[in-house]
């Protein structure tokens, strides 16, 4: 794998394609441009804001906001601006979905382990992290958040659908004529349609290269929620790996993967996990909403 | 991005989440930092409203206003605008002496040449013809998270009038920006150098009807009407704003204002006649106003969004030591069509007592007041504005907007009676105006 | 002018004199009602406290629209405001009355 600060760009028929790392995912550039200086300073744009948002919101690196929060033990943690935003989205996110979305249910993971042939964990152990999650006790305002003792916060679900609106915002920026595909891991979002052809088609199979299960558009974002791989078997039953924040149970019955079209990648990705979140129902879910979708079981 | 109201309106729902989550996704990208440009670049970060207006009042005056205004949204939310007003106006318009019963000589404001009045006809003075420039600048800069501080330089000038103004101000955000306090300072220093020279006080109007052996004489007899300076006022002007955001369709805004003008107040052209018992005009004294007055304003604006409409309703209450109350009441509502166009019925109703030294004319014989003005516009009076508006969106994204509006001033008659003649002969002049406006913002 | 309300009382600034002719002119009258109306709503609203009003940065769709920002149209309202500057004794209110203009 490459080195985590490491860009490269390769020509393709429709111009480049510029690879990275970040969020543990290989993330891509698909340029429409024959300019190779152009195309790799894009693709730098996209890497740096990718690495920038990874650095300051994952929860695995110490020392960063997220991590101080989580460090606070009860006590105010002074907050910047696009932390205090980030938060308010999270809060809006919360409110929307009635609970359902929640970036307090990280704790949830110390029982769940979605590797093949894990475990099944106790209901006792279950209920007793339940206590432990509740963005509603979470108070914050513009300058400082609150986070209750033992309890953690995950910006995961939203982090990195913010990082790529951020990167095509900043692609867009600087080349906007230019049809600009960010994708992170399968997350991804077209900057401006494309002038040689109608439509991307892109491949939101999650493993890249693959196109057999594609969706094209001409701009906007697409996210996918689920994973053919990442779920649990128990009693006959499928879980999936996105864990209802409520009952501290994984979704059940759900579609293996649903995928989300729509303007911004935040809100796509938003709705494809609301709608795992909706289990069986998860298709009509996605109906009210009157966006395009696909779901696979 | 332009949104479908229809399904905004349903965004409270928790059931259709979508929309509301693209206009929450907005809120956490709308935030970041513009990319810094060239400042003088005008293709981007640029906007530019402008602006043009025809004014017409029957047989009276007609003005033309054109608008330029050019605003700068650079990086940080520092606001950079520049604003160009051009007009112009010819006409004629009432100087304050009363209608007769035979045809009436007046002397020019400039001394130079006499017009006539026909019998039953309000005195109307045909000499205007002034063009005048305006600019503005205005800078508005943040100061940490919730503040704003804004600092605006205004200049006019007419051929007779140049006034230089400076202002500073200060907005505080609170409660998540729901609510802003402001504060205002504006001072304006006008100087006025009029057409044959400001007259004095009460001086009577010079008229030539051949008493004067040569043209000499009636200059010096002119001249000695006037003073020999120019003169100047000076306005403070203070305003204290909360403007609070209701909930997701309503935004309110309370003002006060304070504003205190001293100087030269009077209107130079201007003149109020001293009539007999009869009714009949003995001479036309030059008007004379305070020095000084002293101003409070109360507004209240608020705007309410429904599902297809936006209703703007706004009342102001002004008094001040000329003892001059006014209501002014204006409501606004914006239909919003398909396809990015709008059409807006607007009503205004405004309503004012007169000044206390105001009076239609003087009775020869009566005590001389310290100050007297017959400027209808400080007269008792209410005027009713309707207009029609339809707005659209180019297919480049410019803005363009047709306003028709019907203006029309109804006269009260401040006194219980009139002597003579005057008795059956028109008072107050009667105003109405068409004002047709077109904007286009690119 | 006894019947003041406590409510002017608490802006001492305020100039009344110039209501003494309420009785002879309609807006006088009319006009106390609505100043009255207008420093109560005011009160109330600050005193019940503007905390508790007001949306969330996400609900800011139709505010964010520029047909709700108080200061639109600005050409239109520029161009009124003088308009009524040069025709009526009152300006300003909204902004400040200004000099500006030899038109009055």
């Amino acid at each position: 794998m490459k080195n985590n600060a490491e860009i490269s760009l390769d020509k393709t028929d429709y111009g480049f394609v510029g690879h990275f790392k970040a969020m543990a995912s290989p993330c891509e550039c698909l340029i429409e441009s024959d300019e190779q200086k152009l195309a790799l300073q894009l693709t730098q744009i996209a890497a740096n804001e990718g690495w920038r948002i990874e650095k300051k919101f994952s929860r695995y690196l110490k020392g960063n906001p997220c991590d101080q929060i989580n460090q606070s033990n009860g006590q105010p943690v002074a907050i910047d601006s696009e932390t205090f935003q980030l938060l308010s989205f999270a809060d809006a996110c919360y409110q929307l979905s009635d609970g359902l979305f929640d970036i307090t249910s990280g704790v949830l993971r110390r029982a769940w382990q979605f590797k093949p042939g894990a475990k099944f964990p106790d209901k006792e152990f279950i209920d007793s992290l339940l206590p432990l999650i509740g963005w509603k006790k979470v108070t914050f305002d513009e300058n400082s958040v609150c986070l209750p003792p033992s309890m953690e916060i995950d910006f995961g679900g939203i982090g990195k659908e913010y990082a790529v609106d951020k990167a095509a915002q900043l692609v867009a920026e600087k080349a906007p004529e230019v049809s600009v595909v960010v994708n992170f891991g399968g997350d991804l979002r077209v900057t401006c349609p494309p002038k040689n052809k109608p439509r991307w088609q892109i491949g939101v199979d999650g493993k890249s290269g693959t196109t057999e299960r594609a969706v094209s558009l001409s701009v906007g974002a697409v996210c996918t929620s689920g994973d053919t791989e990442r779920f649990i078997m128990h009693e006959g039953k499928r879980y999936s790996h996105i864990l209802n924040p409520k009952t501290g149970w994984p979704a059940k019955n759900a579609p293996k993967t649903v995928t989300v079209l729509a303007d911004q990648c935040l809100q796509a990705g938003l709705l494809s996990t609301l709608a795992i979140l909706n289990e069986e129902n998860a298709e009509s879910f996605l109906q009210e909403q009157g966006v395009q979708y696909h779901c696979y079981y | 991005m332009q949104l479908d109201t229809k399904k905004l309106a349903t965004a409270t729902k928790p059931k259709n989440v979508a929309s509301a989550l693209t206009a929450a996704s907005l809120a956490l990208l709308g935030s970041a930092a513009k990319a810094e440009g060239d400042f003088w670049d005008f293709s981007k970060d640029w906007k530019f409203n402008t602006g043009g207006l025809y004014y017409g009042e029957q047989d009276r005056v007609t003005a033309v206003e054109g608008v330029f205004n050019a605003t700068r949204e650079a990086s940080y939310n520092d606001k950079f605008s520049f604003k160009l007003v051009l007009d112009s106006l010819t006409g004629a318009s009432p100087n304050g002496a009363v209608a007769q019963t035979d045809i009436q000589t007046f002397t020019r404001p400039s001394g130079r040449g006499q017009f006539d009045v026909a019998a039953g006809e309000i005195p109307l003075d045909d000499t205007f013809r002034d063009t005048r420039v305006q600019m503005n600048a205005q800078w508005t800069t943040p100061r940490g998270e919730d503040k704003l501080v804004n600092y605006g330089l205004h200049f006019s000038k007419e051929y007779d009038y140049l006034s230089v103004a400076l202002n500073g101000g200060m907005s505080w955000d609170f409660y998540n920006k729901n609510s802003t306090l402001s504060a205002g300072l504006s001072i304006a220093m006008d100087q006025f150098e009029p057409e044959g020279r400001i007259p004095y006080a009460f001086a009577a109007m010079v008229i030539d009807e051949g008493q004067f052996a040569n043209q000499d004489a009636y200059n010096q007899a002119f001249d000695a009407t006037r003073r020999i300076d120019s003169d100047d006022k000076d306005t403070t002007d203070l305003l204290l704003g909360w403007t609070q955001i209701i909930n997701r369709r309503t935004v309110m805004q309370f003002n006060y204002s304070y504003s205190d003008v001293s100087g030269y107040l009077t209107d130079p052209f201007k003149v109020v006649s001293v009539v007999d018992a009869q009714g009949v005009a003995q001479e036309h004294l030059y008007e004379s106003r305070p020095d000084n007055r002293t101003k409070h304003s109360f507004f209240w604006q608020t705007k309410y969004h429904m599902d297809n409409s936006i209703a703007d309703l706004s009342v102001r209450y002004m008094t001040d030591d000329w003892e001059i109350d006014s209501v002014t009441l204006e409501y606004k509502h914006h239909f919003l069509w398909e396809n990015n166009s709008y059409l807006e019925p607007q009503f205004r109703w405004y309503q004012q007592s007169a000044a206390d030294f105001y009076t239609p004319y003087l009775i020869e014989g009566q005590v001389m007041p310290e100050f007297a003005s017959a400027d209808s516009r400080l007269g008792e009076f209410s005027a009713i504005t309707l207009g029609l508006k339809y707005g659209w969106r180019t297919q480049g994204g410019s803005d363009m907007a047709l306003r028709l509006s019907l203006y029309q001033q109804t006269a009260e008659d401040v006194l219980s009676s009139h002597p003579g003649d005057l008795a059956s002969l028109d008072i107050y002049p009667e105003l109405t105006a068409v004002f047709l406006q077109y904007t286009y913002d690119f | 002018m006894n019947r003041k309300t406590t409510y002017l009382s608490l802006l001492p600034a305020i100039h009344i004199s110039s209501m003494r002719k309420a009785g002879k002119c309609i807006s006088g009258k009319s006009g106390i009602r609505l100043l009255k109306a207008a420093c109560l709503a005011a009160l109330v609203l600050i005193s019940s406290g503007c905390a508790n009003m007001g949306v969330k940065p996400w609900e800011r769709d139709l505010l964010a629209k520029s047909e709700m920002s108080l200061s639109y149209p600005s050409t239109e309202l520029g161009l009124d405001d003088h308009i009524y500057f040069s025709k009526e004794a009152t300006s300003g209110g909204r902004s400040f009355a200004g000099g500006g203009c030899g038109c009055n």
